[in-house]
């Protein structure tokens, strides 16, 4: 079991979802808007950054400091690594240098950086099942080790692969799941001034038993709901549930379409008292965050 | 006939490094021997446009690149590209 | 955080698969000859006549159809075995992963069997860069997170600094840290349009250099809060800091400013002046840029200092590309084990651009502190220091 309590205050937040069918959304009129025409050579995933990020810093007067770092997670640049391993390998053809050069996935975080004017660290991340967690934890982490300015943007971008039934059977998923790309991205840091919430606790449990541990553990909070991952099914909300008498449950996942990074729109989207989000993956491992507001 | 005499492979070129550059441009703003490069060209492409624009050239007339300071020669000005893809 | 009140992080043990053979003692002894010539391989591209590959040296595993995975494992068995690492430190260990292609070698081979059967299928694809680390997690049963990070070139560097970081700050006790990469026609053919691919040989610094040489490999470094049992040849190294910076300058091509930045900074972390540094191991790809930026990154670190001994590990392993944070370390370190640090072979004039030149023969070295840098597309930028002083 391995928690971590250094508070991390939220001073902007952007939720974006894009529920698709047969297509992906074309963003490129949105990027023009948010950041004005000059950004060229971009693909579809690059796009759906700087629209989230875009979003998330205008939201709030502030300016994001210069030496804030970046932590951008996302299960990677899929579409665009299909599409040009199908033209090397089916068509036996060279990539075009642009399509090759905006593949890594932390051709995003770039372009976020440059747009906001960002010269601090970069770290790019992946996780199987948790990636949202998995980025809060690190920026949680480093924010531990930083001084009273530190600031971490946190960014969870998802894109979708064409056709969306394919890509659905790559995910496992039930043939008729509601899919959505996101864009979901949150301004964070260590100084308390001008935050509207701050994340509390970010903890990841082995087991059930672990994870009762840790539910005993957490401070009891005022009008505190709850919220669930893709990964825990109804029976096992109804028993978790049983720990809150108070706690009601927020169903944000019926509205938003499959993307496994919707914890971090849950986040981007919250609006006051306290948020317990549970998460947990095939192999049984619990991950959990809190946020509180700061009024 | 030289490339540099050929009107359509001229516009045929400018459409080209309009598309390959992604830069919104009007491709018959772009003069034959207007320099492509550096702050006082009209298109300001970059070494990267040049990779680009060498991979498009090679697959389609067949006129092979190997560097990127061979790339930056051949795009020079428009004239002189369609030299090289139609030197007689 | 001072670098005085952190844990030490020991690099407490290592496994590799990669061109110079499988294991620290093949690695030493493949360097000490001269490393091995790359093998040409085709180009989907039929205006051009390929390009040199370092591919694994054992020979069994060029025919074979192997996984990744069998690699993974094979290197991760080879450095837990080496640190010696107990059931109960296995549940207090982290898994971290850097790579830039993750499993798309197998992704590719899967595919061209799928196209053998019907040439309009669509790919098979598993979802998200973090397979690799959870698989490692499972197998190994290891009871720490798991953490993977997809930087470009600095991709398994900064997996090295989270994981020392979280070491020191006591998150965890131990951390299995990966740098993987295995030949895949995407980064072969994508490096190649982009012209950055040498036609002949990866000549670091050179006054002649034409383009970097890519690269396979598998690497694992077991880094820990104490030093392994049996620390035979000498002082253990210990991370001591370092850093990582985003420079949004340009997306491919490196800048000396950005790259002085985080030497700087990864020099302040550890708490060190840069005189105390005894050898750089340069990012060193042999492409034009790189090595002009980079040069004058040095030159201008140590413009009123003596310029310690540096060298490129690239014309040995070739480019590992995301890997080359945790291989090139562990091929550094196992040379070092041995003796020596390796000179750069192709090495031959110096160019007037850059002034400087690096190691060309072999240095004899023992003890001291190292700088290893490492520089990405995206204008990632990272630094780590490493030192067996105390």
């Amino acid at each position: 079991m391995n928690s971590l309590r250094h508070p991390l205050y939220i001073y902007a937040a952007s939720r974006q979802t894009w529920p698709v069918t047969d297509q992906a959304p074309d963003l490129k009129p949105l990027i023009a808007e948010l950041w004005g025409g000059k950004l060229r050579r971009l693909n579809h995933f690059i796009h759906l950054a700087l629209a989230g990020a875009g979003h998330c810093a205008r939201s709030v007067d502030a300016r994001i400091a210069p030496q804030c770092e970046l932590l951008f997670v996302s299960p990677g640049n899929i579409a665009q690594v299909i599409s040009v391993s199908q033209r090397i390998l089916r068509d036996r053809q060279p990539p075009m240098p642009f399509d090759f050069m905006n593949i890594t996935n932390n051709m995003a975080p770039f372009y976020v950086a440059q747009a906001l004017g960002l010269a601090g660290g970069g770290l790019t991340l992946a996780h199987r099942t948790l990636p949202f967690e998995t980025a809060l934890h690190l920026a949680m982490f480093q924010a531990s080790q930083a001084g009273a300015a530190a600031q971490y943007l946190l960014g969870a971008v998802e894109e979708c692969v064409f056709p969306l039934q394919h890509h659905r059977r790559q995910l496992g998923l039930p043939a008729q799941t509601p899919m959505a790309e996101a864009s979901h991205w949150l301004w964070t840091g260590n100084a308390p001034a001008n935050a509207r919430a701050r994340f509390t606790y970010c903890a990841f449990a082995d087991s059930d038993a672990a994870l009762a541990q840790c539910l005993a553990e957490l401070p009891p909070a005022r009008n505190l709901r709850l919220a669930f991952g893709f990964g825990v099914e109804a029976q096992a909300q109804a028993q978790i549930m049983q720990h809150f008498a108070a706690g009601t449950l927020n169903d944000y996942r019926g509205d938003t379409g499959y993307h496994a990074t919707a914890p971090a729109g849950v986040a981007a989207a919250f609006s006051g008292g306290a948020l317990l989000h549970i998460n947990r993956t095939p192999q049984g491992r619990y991950a959990l965050f809190v946020i509180e507001s700061c009024d | 006939m030289k490339g540099s005499l050929d009107t359509a492979l001229k516009a045929q070129l400018k459409r080209m490094i309009v598309e390959e550059s992604d830069k919104d441009v009007a491709p018959e703003t772009i003069g034959d021997d207007d320099p492509l490069f550096g702050m006082e060209s009209g298109v300001q492409l970059d070494s990267l446009d040049a990779i680009q624009l060498s991979m498009a050239i090679q697959l389609r007339y067949g006129i092979k690149i190997t560097d990127s300071k061979e790339a930056r020669r051949a795009f020079e000005t428009v004239n002189r590209l369609a030299d090289l893809v139609k030197p007689e | 955080m001072a670098a005085g009140s952190r844990r030490r992080v020991y690099v407490r043990g290592s496994g590799i698969r990669c061109a110079l053979g499988d294991g620290r003692e093949q690695v030493s002894a493949a360097c000490r000859d001269g490393g091995r010539a790359p093998s040409l391989r085709d180009s989907v591209h039929t205006a051009s006549a390929g390009a040199p590959y370092c591919g694994f040296a054992s020979t069994e595993i060029q025919g074979a159809e192997s996984s990744l995975y069998d690699h993974l494992q094979f290197s991760v068995t080879q450095a837990l075995a080496d640190a010696q690492l107990s059931a109960a430190e296995r549940s207090a260990t982290a898994v971290f992963c850097g790579s830039t292609a993750c499993d798309i070698s197998d992704f590719e081979r899967r595919y061209r069997a799928d196209l053998l059967v019907d040439g309009t299928c669509l790919p098979q694809y598993s979802v998200g860069f973090g397979v690799l680390a959870g698989h490692v997690k499972d197998h190994f049963v290891l009871g720490g997170e798991e953490f993977s990070f997809n930087t470009a070139c600095t991709s398994s560097a900064n997996a090295l600094l989270v994981a020392a970081r979280m070491i020191a700050a006591g998150v965890y006790e131990h951390a299995v840290v990966l740098g993987v990469e295995i030949f895949n026609r995407l980064s072969f053919e994508g490096f190649h349009a982009m012209m950055l691919l040498s036609p002949d040989a990866c000549r670091p610094f050179d006054a002649a250099r034409n383009g970097t040489v890519l690269g396979e490999a598998v690497g694992a470094v077991v880094l820990s809060c104490r030093p392994g049992p049996a620390a035979d040849g000498g002082q253990p190294f210990r991370v001591l800091g370092g850093a990582n910076t985003c420079d949004t300058g340009s997306i491919t091509s490196a800048n000396a400013t950005a790259i002085r930045r985080v030497l700087e900074q990864a020099l302040a972390d550890a708490g060190l002046d840069r005189r105390a540094v005894t050898l750089i191991k340069a990012h060193g790809t042999g492409t034009d840029n790189n090595d002009q930026a980079e040069g004058a990154a040095m030159r201008a670190l140590y413009a009123d200092a003596p310029l310690p001994p540096f060298t490129s590990l690239k014309p040995y392993l070739g480019h590992t590309l995301g890997a080359c944070g945790v291989v090139e370390l562990i091929t550094l370190l196992a040379c070092i084990r041995s003796g020596f640090v390796p000179g750069v072979p192709t090495f031959a004039s110096m160019d007037a651009d850059i002034m400087l030149a690096p190691l060309r023969e072999h240095l004899a070295f023992g003890d001291g502190i190292l700088m290893l840098n490492y520089f990405g597309f995206g204008g990632n930028n990272s630094s780590i220091l490493l030192g067996n002083g105390n």
